[in-house]
């Protein structure tokens, strides 16, 4: 099989350098002739599995450039649209402490298996103990304490309004009238879409926005717009 | 003929090589162990011719001159018209191997052949095994260029080019194996010895088609008693100190010479006329010595102790006059004179002290000093036992023989930590045996371990901009460079300006030049790694930026050389199949 030098050095994830090196003093099973490099796939196959060096051919698929050295695949990161579409929108949340809003929430929100729901609430509260998920200007963003245990595949956001204000020990000390459970598979899931939620909801005309108990189309409508724009403002 | 060209530079096209390059290397090995074995016989042949013809000059007066004129054309012809280096030869051949995967020169095939030749063949106290070496070792490495052979197996074939020249001079196959893997490659693995042993046989092969199949010094046999064991221990004593002195002797020799105002061909005609004279003296110190040895393996050597001992001093001169002064030539023969001279000694003084005690033969002692010489002077117990072995065909010795190597080059190790021959490249940190710590780190280079993935900003940002660069680098440190030219200013470390990082209010008074570090320590990419490292751990450093003519190239850290390290170790020591 015949390959060049930057070729094989990527396939091996080495220095070209280096492998420029092992050919000239032969220690790797690489044949060079003129300015071509010549190998037998299986052989280097071998001799890269006796050194513990990674190996894997590259392949022409832009997808497959992310895939890490342990052959997973890393998922590109969620979009606040598609996790919010996810967990939907759930109007008048009767109950009037945090636990059962917490329960009546987790019966409500799609998408959630039946036996992770007690598992789910448990962390909650326990997160919820350890300092108040109020954010302030009566939002309220309840999210599991460990997000990676018994999780879900992909992470969603679901926008719960209650019916009437609670006190939620929220760091200005306002009542909550809206909370987004977040429950995502990975910490890394967790702080992006955490991160997008707080952005949006640092703008005060959405937090008003959200106090009109918006309909759900108009709702993800303005996400998509206030993603778009972060998009647009992280590309430069 | 194209065809045939083709096949030559490509030979592992030929599907009988397939399976892999062992068949191929065993079948060049063959062919080098003959060449090199037809360089030994050449020269053993031709040494034997000239010291014969030689020999009927010495009645005259001015026969000490002799050396003298043969030392200084010797030199002569290797400075001036081969343009090499004195030197005697095996330390080269370490030397290419440890630092430029066993290249030589075309020339060095043949030109020690003959300025040896003219140097001992006049009578210069030196060995011809250590040209040979060189002469054979080029062979091979000159045969592998041909056959564009990569550097290891090239290593290889060097080693059979020095296995197949020693085994051919000796007539002992074993021993050039063990000298080649335990002097000159010092490194042991299945794909490496049986080429080598393949050559070694090739090389006594030829010598014994050419020259029959004669035991270098022939004995009687020898009755080993319980007392002469007792005996070997302080033979192996004053083979050591022996060997000491002769080192010595030979490393402070050049020195001397350099002192003397004269060109370099007059220096050795200089060294060479006093080894004439010694040698008017004591004939047993002229060329080679070899029929010295047998006489005092024969127990026929006649001078008594005192004028034994005086002997032994006046070879060790002699070898250090004729190496030291410009003459070219090996140790290895000289090594043997001086030991038996010692053994004879040695056992002299027994006889003296204990004429009851019934010794064995003083053959047997001059045989048993000649191992410890050899043992002592390579540091190499295994070369010296093996080679006294075969060039006497005498394996009843080989108890006190094992004594007397090992005791002789452990007590050297401990006086003289590195041998005759390494010693000058350990000076120089050129000794890179495989698989050692050294040889991986300057295999290394500052440009394999670069990590270019640090971002790089100018002195004028502000610091708010900089905040945002931080949120898209993975690493902590930044190099500023001039935003025009591009040259590297200095750098900045993230843990030193944590606190201005979460300073809101700072984010527009500050810019980059304010708070980066000028006085940063930089590596040059052509650092030598051992260097770099001293310099990392006497600053508490654990990366250094690289910097080439005022550019910023990438970063070096412990953490990536512990990475690459491990796996150039593991490469290095992995047996290729």
């Amino acid at each position: 099989m015949r390959m060049t030098k930057s070729e094989i050095a990527e396939c091996l994830n080495l220095p070209a350098s280096t492998l420029q090196r092992w050919i000239r003093q032969g220690r790797i099973p690489i044949q060079k002739k003129g300015g071509e490099y010549f190998f037998e796939p299986g052989t280097l196959q071998r001799w890269a599995e006796t050194n513990r060096l990674p190996f894997r051919f590259l392949e022409n698929e832009p997808g497959v450039k992310a895939q890490n050295l342990d052959g997973s695949v890393e998922a590109p990161p969620d979009t606040l649209f598609a996790a919010m579409q996810r967990g939907g929108v759930i109007y008048d949340l009767a109950a009037e402490d945090t636990e059962s809003l917490f329960s009546e929430a987790l019966e409500k929100i799609p998408g959630v298996p039946e036996d992770l729901k007690p598992g789910f609430l448990e962390r909650l509260v326990q997160r919820e103990r350890l300092s108040s998920t109020g954010i302030g200007k009566g939002v309220a963003i309840p999210h599991p304490r460990n997000p990676t245990v018994d999780s879900l595949e992909r992470p969603l956001i679901s926008t719960c309004f209650l019916k009437k204000d609670i006190d939620f020990n929220s760091v200005d000390n306002r009542p909550v009238f809206v909370m987004f459970f977040l429950l995502s598979p990975t910490p890394k899931h967790h702080l992006h879409l955490l991160s997008r939620l707080s952005f949006c909801l640092r703008n005060d005309r959405f937090v008003d926005f959200l106090k009109t108990r918006p309909a759900p189309e108009d709702l993800f409508a303005r996400i998509a717009d206030v993603e778009a724009a972060l998009d647009h403002k992280e590309a430069f | 003929m194209a065809m045939l060209t083709k096949i030559r530079r490509h030979p592992e096209k030929w599907s009988l090589f397939r399976p892999g390059d062992r068949i191929l290397l065993i079948l060049i090995g063959i062919l080098v162990g003959i060449c090199s074995g037809l360089a030994a016989v050449a020269l053993s042949r031709s040494l034997f011719a000239t010291l014969h013809w030689v020999h009927s000059f010495h009645g005259s007066w001015w026969a000490f001159l002799l050396p003298g004129i043969g030392a200084a054309v010797s030199s002569l012809f290797l400075n001036k018209v081969m343009k090499e280096g004195a030197g005697h030869g095996v330390p080269e051949v370490i030397y290419s191997v440890s630092r430029y995967g066993g290249l030589m020169r075309l020339r060095s095939s043949w030109s020690r052949l003959i300025s040896s030749w003219l140097t001992i063949g006049s009578g210069g106290s030196a060995g011809p095994e250590a040209p040979v070496v060189m002469s054979g070792a080029a062979i091979g490495s000159n045969i592998a260029k041909m056959f564009s052979l990569n550097e290891r197996q090239r290593v290889t074939l060097v080693g059979c080019g020095a296995a197949g020249a020693i085994s051919a001079i000796f007539n002992a196959p074993i021993a050039g194996m063990v000298f080649t893997i335990e002097v000159i490659l010092g490194e042991w693995t299945a794909l490496n010895i049986v080429p080598i042993a393949i050559a070694s046989v090739a090389g006594t092969e030829i010598s014994r088609f050419l020259q029959g199949n004669n035991i270098v010094f022939d004995h009687r046999q020898f009755n080993i008693g319980f007392v002469d064991i007792l005996a070997s221990f302080g033979l192996a004593v004053i083979a050591a100190l022996a060997s000491i002195l002769l080192t010595r002797l030979l490393r402070q020799m050049p020195g001397l010479a350099r002192k003397a105002p004269l060109p370099i061909w007059l220096r050795a005609a200089v060294g060479g006329v006093i080894v004439g004279l010694i040698g008017a003296a004591f004939p047993v110190v002229l060329g080679e010595g070899y029929h010295s040895i047998q006489a005092m393996i024969d127990g026929v050597f006649t001078p008594g102790m005192l004028l034994v001992a005086v002997a032994t001093l006046a070879k060790m001169l002699a070898t250090a006059f004729t190496l030291g002064w410009g003459g070219s030539g090996g140790i290895f023969a000289p090594s043997l004179v001086v030991g038996s001279l010692a053994g004879l000694t040695f056992h002299r003084c027994l006889t003296f002290i204990w004429p009851a005690v019934p010794w064995v033969d003083e053959g047997c002692f001059a045989l048993l000093g000649m191992a410890g010489l050899i043992s002592g002077m390579m540091q190499a117990p295994l070369t010296g036992i093996f080679l006294i072995v075969e060039i006497t065909g005498g394996y009843e010795v080989i108890l006190p023989l094992i004594i007397v190597s090992a005791i002789s080059s452990t007590v050297c190790q401990y006086i003289e930590p590195a041998s005759f021959y390494l010693k000058e490249l350990v000076d120089k940190g050129q000794l890179l045996r495989p698989g050692t710590d050294a040889r991986v780190l300057s295999d290394l280079s500052v440009h394999e371990l670069l990590e270019r993935d640090c971002i790089c900003v100018t002195r004028n940002m502000l610091l708010r901009d900089f905040v945002q660069t931080v949120q898209k680098s993975h690493r902590n440190f930044f190099p500023v460079e001039d935003e025009g030219t591009g040259r590297f200013l200095g750098i900045i470390h993230l843990d030193d300006i944590r606190p201005y990082l979460f300073d809101p209010g700072l984010y527009d008074a500050v810019i980059l030049e304010q708070i980066m570090d000028h006085q940063v320590e930089v590596v040059h990419p052509e650092d030598e790694l051992p260097d770099i490292l001293r310099r990392m751990d006497e600053r508490r450093l654990f990366s250094m930026p690289v910097v080439s003519n005022g550019r910023f190239l990438g970063m070096i850290s412990k953490a990536t050389l512990l990475d690459r390290y491990r796996q150039e170790l593991r490469v290095q020591t992995q047996f290729i199949a």
